[in-house]
Formats: structure tokens, C-alpha cells, sequence
């Protein structure tokens, strides 16, 4: 009896000791996952019926009207002040616009958001009600749990489609139906050092085999030729990859990526041989193994090293001020490869960046606006800064773009294809197989063939789960 | 005698040559982060790795404290680890006073439930405890709860270590004068175990204020933001200004450093008076 | 007083407020993860129903045993190496040295420091290019032992090593000196009057007293190993091709890159019964020894 008494005792102890907890949440200011959850089964119906009353109507009044109190989170990847600050003006102005609407950002560190956050609560449908995510293999768990809101209609609604870059969804769609706005697009280039490849009087390589020429003069001379940090799978990927799309075409390339296709072929055989070339012919750092992206990109940004094969974000970092290779840099395509199936005018790259909405949100139309909104916002700032390319018809003076970035939209002018990274287009167990394969392409203990057979196992794995 | 003198003085001296070094590459760590600090980007990579700065860059400390919420993260980490440690402190007394000096047949299994914890890791349970705590995310309490529960096992352990060791003169002399068992506890127990509390205050303190999977996880947004999640934002994928990094990580080493100081003075403190009483 | 030490009411009142807590919050979760185990799931959608297929697995994978073969050459290191080390500082400083208390906390700093630093610090240390030991050796005519420390299989396991045993140096010596100065001086005092030098004091009289604490300690060192993460993760997440995998990282990379659920599941249930098997073997040769 006592026993009973006591633990009891203990248990109403815990249940006040939990209430606290939930009082200092500070109640209704921040809208709550666990409730959102609660509030969205009441909410459905009449979300439903507001949304087919409201055609027609611009999403700024729908929610003007109302004026009821509104609260949204929003999960991001910008804690750092640059990008952090452009989402805050626009947070900002997004309120002002909406007296009724506060906005909560939530900012977690990409890795970190990658792995851990994002991935936790979406397990429970409990991410933010606008979050930023991945398209291609990232999201589609996500989608397949039902946790992403579909967003066809409210695109159809305010006629969205207009306004994006043709071929910008494609990414974000899944089984025909959209779900992923694109924040940007990006594109693959090799960014070289010009005033590097005078003094050592080297020519900037239009072909493969200049390439190669120009890595082992830069070799001879005691310079690293290009930048890797193969610690780092997806490092090593943004040159293979880029080297496949030469190889073996970019049409190939994205039908075998989604399973259509397989990935054991001659050309991507081939594309993993160059690579190897590259690394025999010593185009990496020494000890590259053991480097991170950062760590490597940092002797390229100190004007250290003459070549790197990077996404259009390697801009920013080429128009920095603090960085010593401002106005050195010019950018050029992957050089062509003999043979080839892929022409100089197929890319890496594409819009891979999402913004997203939880299909639990108890306000759909409010979250579509903002995600909306910032999408278009922050595609336009980070075009400027040199981030990416913008994914959205944006409006921009060329004049405040970052200058090496304009160099590689000149590039991508002509584009007739893109290919994503791999890892961001295969699914879960496919991506880490792919960053295995290709250290041990560059530790030399995988072989071209080993490299090519086992991104098909992995791949055919990933799709035979799914298919059953 | 005056032999053994000499010898006694010649060991002296190497024993201090060699606790030198050790103390120097103990050191280290804390030389190299805050000299990093000050450096440019330029500096640092570009070869001057262990050096003095070239530049005394303090403006690195200015722009850190202007651009992030550093005073907010601070605090809430104090608050956190605060909460932690008395929990652990007294629930896992609590528990070891149970285990090693009262008399119940499960006292045996109780205590190798809590050492199981120990071989638990937090990613392998993240995912449940997520769905568990529900209710309680974007609270303090969201961290300070899984972090006691965490922290008890290690706490018990070295508690039980500690308290079979203590003899049980006092406690009987207490209980012959008819002090009931709560008093004992809290009157005799507690005060002889002060030294092995502040150990194991020390190392929970270590413990909550470093975690970050669960920081991460389990509180949104800035205003439960803990300061390693807050300096852990500033090593962005893109990010390059690693003076400014150091900086953030000087600053959410400092508050460690001072609290180990003071815990540390408190050791000794309790050591005296354990030694004086025992 | 017998009486006392066996009222039910106070063992609950001193037991069970922890014993909830921690049953809530840490082990009711082990559980959810068993059940995982058995499960082919990607931690987000539906899930199936598959029996043992992931213990199958994994003791099917070579990776895994070189993870778990890793992280036991780990272990040894840590109670081989770096408990010697501990129990001689700790044994110096409570022999009473001047500055006894700067020592101490001096050798305490890098357990402080939190992990992300102590791995960027070696990262700069073993950087191939412009490192500190490369620099060192170069300087030191010692050109030709210059390696690529964290980018060669050879040498990235005992790379990740040597600063995971360094940092809890500090940890172990301070368990050990609180240990150490918790006996009696006057035991220590007669032993020193009956002629033993400070060795053999330390020796026969001060580490026979703290075997508790050793076994803690040793204890401590082998569930740390066998759970190492966060230095390995930084300094190279278990590269160059899985030369320095361990099974913490390998269950991380499942659950957050592969979402292997299911099977990261298994590997953490693996983990802990890993674990619970090598206490197991200490409590029983340390009984061994205390029976002596």
C-alpha cells in the first residue's frame, strides 16, 4: 500500500515537473510542433473548404482577411550572418505585410540539419511548417511517409508555374506531383586561376588531355594542381560525376540515376578511369584522404592552388574580400572528353535546394505565400552574392552580380543538359556506397570496374527494396 | 638522513622536468585555440599554424559577439547544465546511498540496470526519446531530462565506488543517537561524499555543456539555443572565416574553465574536511 | 538501526525517483530500438516486419568486424596505455608535489575542452601539407618518417588514436587522485615510517586501497572505446576506406546517411551487449584480484 502511495506521489511529481516544462515554452508565441499536429486534424476541413472559397483571390488577401492570429515556423540552414540576415529582412517584411502572421525561423547548420534534425522530426511529420529540404533521393522518404503537403493545387491556384525557370521542378516532383519549390540552381565549372597559369605559363585546358598536361606541369613544379577534399565523399563525386556526364552523355546519365538505365556502363567505367588518371598523374593534394572540402578550398581561395572543379557556389568564395584571387579567377566547362558521349554544352548541376511544406500545417495557404515568397527572395540575393544561380524569372541588375558568377552563366547559356551530384540524386544506402567507391577509386583500392559494378549493386538494392 | 635527503631532492627535480612537459602539452589546446582566434584566414592557413599571431586580430572577438546571440546561448547553457547537475547530483546520491548501505534483495539488480546505461549511445536512441518527449520539446526541461538520465549512470557508479570505501562509524554512531534514516543520509552521508559529488559534478558539467545531437534536436529555434550549437553554427559548410570560429570557440570554452576552477577549489575544500572527519 | 536499513518506505523514497527517471528516459528507448532491430525500416515510412535478417547481416559483413576489431584495439590502448599514464601522474600529485593543485588541474584542460576543438587542433597537427608533426620532423632531419597521417590506411587508425587516449588522460588521473586522497594519510604515514620509499608505498599500500576505483576506471576506458564517435567523426569519419571505422560511426552513417534504420538498430543493440559482455569480464577478474 504504501508502495502504491509513494509511487504515485513520484509520478504526480514528474506530471508537474512536465507541466512546468510546457509553461516556460512560452505558450502560444511559438507554434508548437507536437500541436500543430493536434490543431491540423480539427483545422483540416475547414482549411479545405477556405481554400475552394477562396480561387481566384491573391494569397496576400486570403490571409488579410481572415485576421486571425497566425503562427508559422520556418526551418532553415542559415545561422551564419550573411544569409541569416537576408532571412530575417525578409521575415521581416513578410510580417509587416501580414500584421496577423509571426513567423518563428528555426536555423540548424546544413550538416547537422541534414542528418540529425530534419530527419528526426520528420519521422513524426514535426519539421517546421515551411522547411527547407532536399529534392531528388533526399526527400522522397519524406514524401512516400506522407509528410510533405502536395503543392499542385496551390501552384495551379496562384498560377507559380509562370514565374519559375523552366526545368527547376523537376527535382521536386515525385509520382507526377509537385512538392518541393526550387530556392536556386547551380552548376558545375572549372574555376581556374589565371594569373597561376601564366607564371607557370600553362594553357587553361579546353580538353582532357590538356587537362592532364596541365596537372603534371603544375606537378612538376612543385604546385598542387587542384583542389579535393576526399574525406569527403561528395567532394570527390562533384569531379566524377562531372567527368560522367562528359563520358557517357547527360541523358544516360539522369535515366540511370532515377533506375532506368543501369550505371554499369563502358563511359561510366570511363569517367571513374579519368579520375584515377587524374589522381596517378598526382592533380590532388598530398594527403587528400585525410582532407575536408574546407580545409582543401582554402590553399584555392589563398591563391595556392591553381584549379578547382566546384559548384557555381565557389563564386562567392572567388569574389570575397578575404579571400586573394578576386578578378584572377575564369571559369570554364569540364574539358571536353574525347570519345565522349556528352558535349561541351551538358553541365552538373541543376535545383536541387527546396523550400518545402509540412502536410501537417494548420495553414496551408499562409505557409504556400511565404514559402513562395522567400524562395523568390532569397534566389534573388544569392544570385547576387555569388551563390547560385537564381531558379525563379528574377529581375536582377547585372551589375550587382557577383562577376566570376556571370562567367558561369555565360557558360550555361547553351546548356542542353544537367546532371545532379549522385549523391543528391540516389536514395539512402545508394549515396553512402557512392562515397566509398570513390575513396577507394583515389586510395587505389577500388578499380574503375569495382567502382562502376558497385554503384549498379547499390543502386539496384536501394530500388529493389522499394519495389516489393 | 641527510642521503636520503638528497635523493629525495634529485627525484624532485626530474619529477618536476617531466610534470613541466606533461603540463605543456596539456596546455597546448588552450594556447593553440586562443592564438588561433586571432588570426586571419590567411594566417592560418597559409603556414603560421602554432605561432603568435602576426596581426592581433581582436576584432575577431567584436564581430562575434555583434553577429550571434552569444549572451542568450550562454545562459541558456547555464541553465541547462545547472539543472543537470543538481538532478544528478542528488537523484544519483539518492540512489547509491540505496544501493550500497541499505539492505534489499534488488539492490544488486537495480545497480546493474544503471550501469547498463552506461553502454548506451545517444544516436542509437535518438529517434525514440524524440517520440518519447514530445510534450516537452522547445523546453529546457527537453534537455535537462534526457541529459540526468544519461549522466546517472556514470554518477552511481563512482558513487558506489566512494561510499563502499567510506567507513560506517559515524552513520551508526548517528542512528544509535536516533537520527532517523533521512538525516543520515543528509546529515552524515551527503556531507561525506562531498568530494566524489564534485567530481562527478565536474564531469557531468562536461558532458551537458558539450552535447550536441540532443541540442540539436530536441529545442528549435533561437531561444533555446545552447552555446556549442550556437558556435557549432558559425563552422558553416560554406564558411571560411575561421578567426571568427575560434573566437566562438574561446568564448564557449571560457565559462568551462572558470566553472572547473571554481568545482576544483571546491574538491579540495571537501577533501580537507573529509580527511579531518574520516 | 538493522530496522532502519531495511524500511521499504525509504528504500523507495532514495530509489525510485532515479531509478523512473532513468528507466523512462534512457532504457525504455534500448527497447523501442530492439524492436527496431527487427524491422526493415528507413526511420520515416512504413516499416516491415523482418526477424533476425539484420543480425544476419551484419555478422555477414566484413565492415562490421573490422569496425568492432577497431574499436577492441582501441580499448586495449586506452586501459594499456593511457591508464598507466593516468595512475602515474596521479600517483605523483597525491605523493604531494609543489604547485600539486596547477598540475592537476593543468593536466584536467583538455578533457574540458570540448571534442570539435581537440579534433581541429589535430586536424592542423597531422595536415599533410604545412602540419605541425610533418614540420617537426622535416626540422628534425627525420624527413623520410614524414607521412600522410590522416589520408593513408596505414596510418589513420593510430592517427585517430593517439589524441582520443591523450584527451582523457586528465579524466582518469583526476579519478584516480580523488581516489588516492581519500585514504587516510595516516595509512600512508605508517607505511612510510616502517621504511618504504614512495614507489613502494605507492605501490603496495595506495593502489591495492583504490582497486575500486580502477576497476571503475578501466571500466570507464573500455564502454568509451567501444562507444567512440565524435573525434573519429571529425578527424576522418572512419576513412580513408574504412581503415578507422568503429561501430558508433558505422550505426551513424546507417541511421542519418543510408536511413538503415532497422539495421543501425541492430548494431546499437549490439553495442550495448558488447559492452555489458567485457564489464561483465572485468567485474569477474577484478573479484578475482580483491579475493587475493
Amino acid at each position: 500500500m504504501k508502495l502504491k502511495k509513494l509511487l504515485g506521489l513520484i509520478l504526480t511529481g514528474a506530471m508537474v515537473l512536465s507541466m512546468v516544462g510546457c509553461g516556460s515554452s512560452g505558450g502560444g508565441s511559438s507554434a508548437g510542433s507536437g500541436n500543430a499536429t493536434e490543431q491540423e486534424t480539427e483545422n483540416e476541413q475547414e482549411a479545405e473548404d477556405t481554400q475552394q472559397n477562396e480561387d481566384e483571390k491573391s494569397p496576400g488577401e486570403s490571409v488579410a482577411d481572415s485576421g486571425e492570429e497566425i503562427n508559422l515556423t520556418f526551418w532553415h540552414i542559415w545561422p551564419d550572418a550573411e544569409m541569416g540576415a537576408i532571412v530575417e529582412s525578409y521575415v521581416e517584411l513578410f510580417e509587416d505585410e501580414h500584421p496577423n502572421v509571426h513567423i518563428e525561423s528555426v536555423a540548424t547548420q546544413e550538416v547537422e540539419y541534414q542528418n540529425n534534425k530534419l530527419k528526426v522530426a520528420a519521422a513524426t511529420g514535426a519539421q517546421g511548417d515551411v522547411f527547407m529540404c532536399w529534392g531528388g533521393g533526399y526527400a522522397k522518404a519524406y514524401v512516400d511517409a506522407g509528410v510533405v503537403l502536395p503543392l499542385d493545387d496551390l501552384m495551379e491556384k496562384y498560377g507559380t508555374k509562370d514565374e519559375l525557370l523552366d526545368g527547376t521542378l523537376t527535382y521536386g516532383t515525385y509520382d507526377g506531383k509537385t512538392y518541393g519549390l526550387p530556392l536556386k540552381q547551380w552548376a558545375g565549372a572549372l574555376f581556374c586561376n589565371e594569373e597561376l597559369f601564366e607564371e607557370y605559363n600553362v594553357k587553361i585546358p579546353e580538353t582532357f588531355d590538356e587537362l592532364l598536361e596541365a596537372v603534371k606541369t603544375f606537378r612538376a613544379a612543385g604546385v598542387t594542381p587542384m583542389v579535393l577534399g576526399a574525406k569527403e565523399g561528395w567532394h570527390i563525386g562533384m569531379i566524377q560525376n562531372a567527368l560522367a556526364v562528359r563520358t557517357e552523355g547527360a541523358d544516360y546519365m539522369n535515366r540511370a540515376l532515377q533506375g532506368e538505365e543501369t550505371l554499369d556502363t563502358e563511359g561510366i567505367v570511363k569517367s571513374a578511369e579519368l579520375l584515377c588518371e587524374l589522381n596517378e598523374a598526382g592533380a590532388f593534394p598530398d594527403g587528400t584522404l585525410g582532407l575536408g572540402s574546407e580545409e582543401s578550398q582554402e590553399e584555392f581561395y589563398m591563391g595556392l592552388i591553381p584549379m578547382y572543379f566546384g559548384g557555381s557556389w565557389v563564386s562567392s568564395g572567388c569574389d570575397s574580400e578575404e579571400n586573394e584571387i578576386q578578378g584572377l579567377i575564369k571559369a570554364v566547362p569540364m574539358p571536353a572528353v574525347e570519345g565522349g558521349k556528352g558535349g561541351i554544352n551538358s553541365f552538373s548541376g541543376g535545383a536541387i535546394d527546396m523550400m518545402m511544406i509540412n502536410a501537417n500545417t494548420a495553414n496551408p495557404d499562409v505557409a504556400y505565400e511565404f514559402a513562395v515568397g522567400i524562395t523568390k527572395y532569397m534566389s534573388e540575393e544569392a544570385y547576387k552574392i555569388g551563390d547560385s544561380l537564381p531558379a525563379w524569372k528574377v529581375d536582377v541588375d547585372e551589375s550587382e552580380v557577383s562577376p566570376t558568377l556571370r562567367q558561369v552563366e555565360e557558360l550555361i547559356k547553351n546548356a542542353d543538359g544537367y546532371v545532379l551530384a549522385w549523391d543528391t540524386f540516389l536514395e539512402g544506402a545508394a549515396i553512402e556506397a557512392h562515397y566509398e567507391l570513390l575513396q577507394g577509386l583515389i586510395a587505389g583500392t577500388t578499380s574503375p570496374e569495382e567502382f562502376a559494378a558497385g554503384m549498379q549493386a547499390a543502386q539496384e538494392e536501394v530500388k529493389g527494396s522499394e519495389a516489393e | 638522513m641527510k642521503r636520503e635527503k638528497t635523493k629525495l631532492k634529485k627525484t624532485g627535480l626530474i619529477t618536476t622536468v617531466l610534470l613541466l612537459i606533461v603540463t605543456a602539452i596539456q596546455l597546448f589546446p588552450l594556447y593553440w585555440m586562443f592564438t588561433f582566434s586571432l588570426k586571419s584566414n590567411k594566417e592560418i592557413f597559409g603556414g603560421n599554424i602554432i605561432g603568435l599571431p602576426e596581426n592581433w586580430e581582436w576584432d575577431n572577438y567584436v564581430k562575434i559577439f555583434d553577429k550571434a546571440h552569444l549572451g542568450r546561448y550562454l545562459f541558456n547553457s547555464v541553465v541547462v547544465t545547472g539543472f543537470t547537475i543538481v538532478f544528478t547530483l542528488i537523484l544519483s546520491a539518492m540512489a547509491t546511498y540505496a544501493i550500497v548501505r541499505l539492505k534489499w534483495k534488488l539492490s544488486n539488480a537495480v545497480y546493474f540496470i544503471f550501469l547498463t546505461g552506461m553502454m548506451l549511445s545517444i544516436h542509437a536512441v535518438l529517434l525514440p526519446l524524440f517520440v518519447n518527449m514530445k510534450p516537452l520539446l522547445d523546453t529546457y526541461w527537453a534537455l535537462i531530462i534526457p541529459y540526468v538520465a544519461f549522466a546517472m549512470p556514470t554518477a552511481i557508479l563512482l558513487m558506489v565506488g566512494s561510499l563502499e570505501a567510506l567507513p560506517k562509524e559515524l552513520e551508526e554512531a548517528a542512528f544509535i543517537d536516533g537520527a532517523n534514516i533521512y538525516r543520515v543520509f543528509w546529515q552524515i552521508i551527503m556531507p561525506l561524499m562531498k568530494p566524489i559529488l564534485s567530481t562527478v559534478a565536474i564531469l557531468t558539467f562536461l558532458s551537458s555543456w558539450n552535447e550536441m545531437m540532443l541540442a540539436i534536436a530536441f529545442v528549435s529555434g533561437e531561444k533555446y539555443k545552447t552555446i556549442t550549437v550556437g558556435v557549432n553554427d558559425m563552422v558553416g559548410k560554406y564558411s571560411t572565416k575561421w578567426g571568427l570560429i575560434g573566437a566562438g570557440l574561446t568564448i564557449a570554452t571560457i565559462p568551462t574553465l572558470v566553472l572547473y576552477v571554481f568545482l576544483s577549489k571546491n574538491i579540495q575544500k571537501s577533501l580537507a574536511m573529509g580527511a579531518v572527519k574520516g | 538501526m538493522e530496522r532502519a536499513l531495511k524500511d521499504k518506505k525509504a528504500i523507495c523514497f532514495f530509489v525510485l525517483p532515479a531509478l523512473i527517471w532513468f528507466c523512462l528516459i534512457a532504457l525504455l528507448p534500448v527497447f523501442q530500438s530492439a524492436g527496431y532491430s527487427l524491422l526493415d525500416w528507413d526511420g520515416i515510412g512504413d516499416a516491415k516486419l523482418i526477424g533476425v535478417s539484420n543480425y544476419v547481416k551484419m555478422f555477414g559483413d566484413p565492415l562490421f568486424f573490422k569496425a568492432v576489431w577497431n574499436s577492441i584495439l582501441l580499448a586495449a590502448a586506452s586501459v594499456f596505455i593511457q591508464l598507466p599514464i593516468s595512475m602515474v601522474l596521479a600517483l605523483v600529485l597525491a605523493g604531494g608535489v609543489r604547485g600539486e593543485n596547477f598540475y592537476r588541474n593543468a593536466f584536467f584542460v583538455p578533457v574540458i575542452i570540448s571534442g570539435t576543438i581537440i579534433a581541429h587542433l589535430w586536424m592542423k597537427i597531422y595536415h599533410p601539407s604545412y602540419g605541425l608533426l610533418n614540420i617537426g620532423l622535416e626540422a628534425l632531419g627525420l624527413a623520410s618518417l614524414k607521412r600522410e597521417w590522416l589520408g593513408s590506411e596505414g596510418t589513420a587508425l593510430v592517427a585517430c588514436f593517439v589524441p582520443m587516449v591523450w584527451q582523457y588522460i586528465g579524466y582518469h588521473m583526476l579519478l584516480f587522485y580523488s581516489a588516492a586522497k581519500s585514504i587516510s594519510p595516516e595509512i600512508i604515514e605508517a607505511a612510510q615510517v616502517d621504511g618504504a620509499t614512495r614507489f613502494q608505498t605507492a605501490w603496495r599500500v595506495i593502489i591495492p586501497m583504490i582497486v575500486p576505483m580502477i576497476k571503475a576506471c578501466v571500466i570507464f576506458a573500455i564502454i568509451g572505446s567501444l562507444k567512440s564517435f565524435d573525434l573519429i567523426y571529425i578527424l576522418t569519419n572512419g576513412g580513408p576506406v574504412h581503415a578507422s571505422e568503429v561501430p558508433s560511426l558505422l550505426m551513424y552513417k546507417k541511421i542519418f546517411i543510408s536511413n538503415e534504420y532497422g539495421y543501425a538498430s541492430a548494431i546499437a543493440i549490439f553495442i550495448i551487449l558488447e559492452c555489458l559482455l567485457f564489464t561483465f569480464i572485468v567485474q569477474k577478474i577484478f573479484n578475482h584480484i580483491q579475493k587475493d
